[in-house]
């Protein structure tokens, strides 16, 4: 037994032990092919049935009438526009909602009246179904990019300001009791206590955005727009061109799915290095 | 012996939307340089809040609060507070967490973080220095919380139950350290607390408060004991008699209180 253990140099592990592991990587091993599987059998599905006119692909488009209509997009240099405007729209009121909303929320922790006088505005204006500011918004913000960031943001700020505020207000109460007791100033208590404590909170909140922001940007792309993934899908739906709302949408869904993995990596790498878990 | 802490008639009442409450009447005590003063009293009594009126967090409704004959106030660094729990930060190492009060009273010098590291390996935690606070025992954590208050060099400690949140063994080997720690370092500390083996095992003389509004029920010397680490007391036949005696004068603060409801009700 030594011997073996100096030869391979590996930690002595039980056989009982061993089995448990591969068991746990069978099982890691069943997830990932099913997970593919689901997704290639749908495609094959969809396809048999489009080519077989068991439904209509005129309505329904097929696996190879979006892929031909996605080569269409690349070659005409479409697409790579559509999406850099989506994409640059998308990640513009991303930044702005959680920069305005952090903000907005430490000054609201910081002044706790303010706090207390404007929480029903912010309550009502998060519940409100931000679509209604759709007419404002094109005549203040005119039917260009500005219009769209800024429903992304009407769609996005106010769940981040409530979000974030909530989880500043909280910090264990002895947290704040030994600042109290080392007599550190507000600004102390803010950036030593307060702002660390709640990063791991305020990337949650970046992971609730980066959808919240999608929403926002199609949505102002479906009210007013020249270009980007919405004013595809828009477009392809008033044509009745359903390979082309089809191919966009499974463009979107894979950016956003980008997206939301970047900001999960991003939170593993913080909170490894904050030693947070 | 000099004094380092004098309460002068001290009260103090709360006030909150429903009621006000007063939590400290008339409270006169003091303490003396080096000594350890233990404070018992029934759950609820006021006990945290004489720790806050000392370090100054709290100012008093009325009296005065004097630490080395100047009026309490929380940004001097006369007192140093040790809370019930470490309150350790998990994403600072143990040295920046010891580092933390340095950092916000702006004392963050080459000299004084060689001091906390000194204190670190004085009491075996040198190595741990890199560590994060879940990678420490409880028993650990409590002593890294003492020497994070130890590092501020304050006259007087407040020690606000700090080994309630211990599980009983940890709890008193802790004690004991704390005990040699506060000893060596020759600090004067208040000890609040409401285990009275715990108070005569550590203290040099423990004031027993009544319920609330509290003040100075009764006065227990412990100084015979004084050679004597905190387990060694335990184990002294004179141990239960103090512990009798403390215990008598708490029940008699409850029966009083219960007489006192019975007629009102």
């Amino acid at each position: 037994m030594k011997k073996r253990l100096l030869k391979t140099n590996a930690p002595d592990i039980s056989a009982e032990h061993a089995a448990y592991l591969k068991g746990q990587k069978k099982k890691n091993i069943i997830v990932t092919l099913a997970r593919a599987g689901i997704l290639v059998f749908v495609i094959l599905l969809w396809e048999i049935l489009a080519r077989t006119g068991a439904i209509d692909s005129f309505i329904s488009s097929s696996p190879s009438r979006m892929l031909s209509c996605f080569v269409d997009l690349v070659k005409g240099g479409e697409l790579a526009k559509h999406v850099g405007i989506t994409l640059w729209e998308t990640v513009v009121s991303f930044f702005l909602a959680t920069t305005l909303g952090t903000l907005t929320a430490v000054l609201l922790w910081w002044f706790e009246s303010v706090r207390k006088i404007l929480e029903p505005y912010i309550v009502v204006l998060n519940a409100l179904p931000k679509i209604a500011l759709g007419p404002i918004i094109i005549i203040w913000m005119g039917t260009d990019q500005p219009a769209i960031i800024t429903m992304a943001l009407a769609i996005s700020l106010f769940i981040t300001i409530l979000n974030t505020l909530s989880g500043f207000l909280s910090v264990e109460k002895s947290k704040l009791m030994l600042m109290k007791t080392l007599g550190a100033t507000k600004w102390q208590t803010l950036t030593k206590l307060v702002l660390p404590y709640n990063l791991p909170n305020i990337i949650d909140a970046l992971k609730i955005n980066v959808g919240m922001c999608w929403v926002g940007t199609i949505m102002g792309e479906y009210l007013v727009s020249h270009a980007g993934l919405g004013y595809l899908i828009i477009y392809g739906g008033q044509i009745f061109k359903l390979d082309l709302v089809m191919t966009s949408t499974v463009i979107l869904c894979f950016l956003a799915g980008l997206m939301y993995y970047a900001v999960a990596l991003l939170q593993k790498f913080v909170s490894k290095k904050l030693n947070l878990d | 012996m000099n004094t380092v802490l004098q309460m002068q008639n001290v009260s103090l009442t709360y006030h909150t939307l429903k009621n006000e409450t007063q939590a400290v009447k008339d409270l006169s005590l003091e303490g003396y340089e080096g000594e350890l003063l233990g404070i018992v009293g029934p759950s609820g009594c006021g006990k945290t809040t004489i720790l806050s009126l000392l370090s100054g967090i709290l100012s008093p409704t009325r009296g005065e609060v004097l630490i080395c004959n100047q009026k309490a106030n929380c940004q001097s660094n006369l007192t140093g507070y040790m809370l019930q729990r470490d309150e350790l930060l998990s994403w600072r190492t143990i040295l920046n967490n010891v580092l933390l009060g340095l950092e916000i009273k702006k004392q963050k010098t080459p000299e004084k973080i060689e001091y906390a590291v000194s204190l670190l390996e004085k009491y075996n935690l040198k190595e741990f220095k890199d560590f994060y606070p879940n990678q420490l025992s409880g028993g650990m954590k409590q002593r890294v919380a003492l020497i994070r208050t130890l590092v501020l060099e304050p006259k007087l400690l407040l020690l606000d139950e700090p080994f309630s949140a211990l599980d009983f063994q940890t709890r008193l080997n802790v004690v004991e350290d704390v005990y040699s720690i506060l000893k060596s370092e020759g600090k004067s500390a208040v000890f609040v607390t409401h285990d009275i083996s715990e108070a005569i095992s550590m203290c040099d003389r423990v004031i027993v408060l009544s319920r609330r509004p509290c003040s100075v029920k009764a006065e227990i010397d412990l100084s015979p004991l004084k050679e004597y680490t905190p387990l060694k007391r335990r184990e002294l036949p004179v141990f239960s008699g103090y512990f009798d005696s403390i215990w008598r004068s708490l029940q008699d603060t409850k029966e009083k209180e219960n007489e006192k409801e019975i007629t009102k009700n």
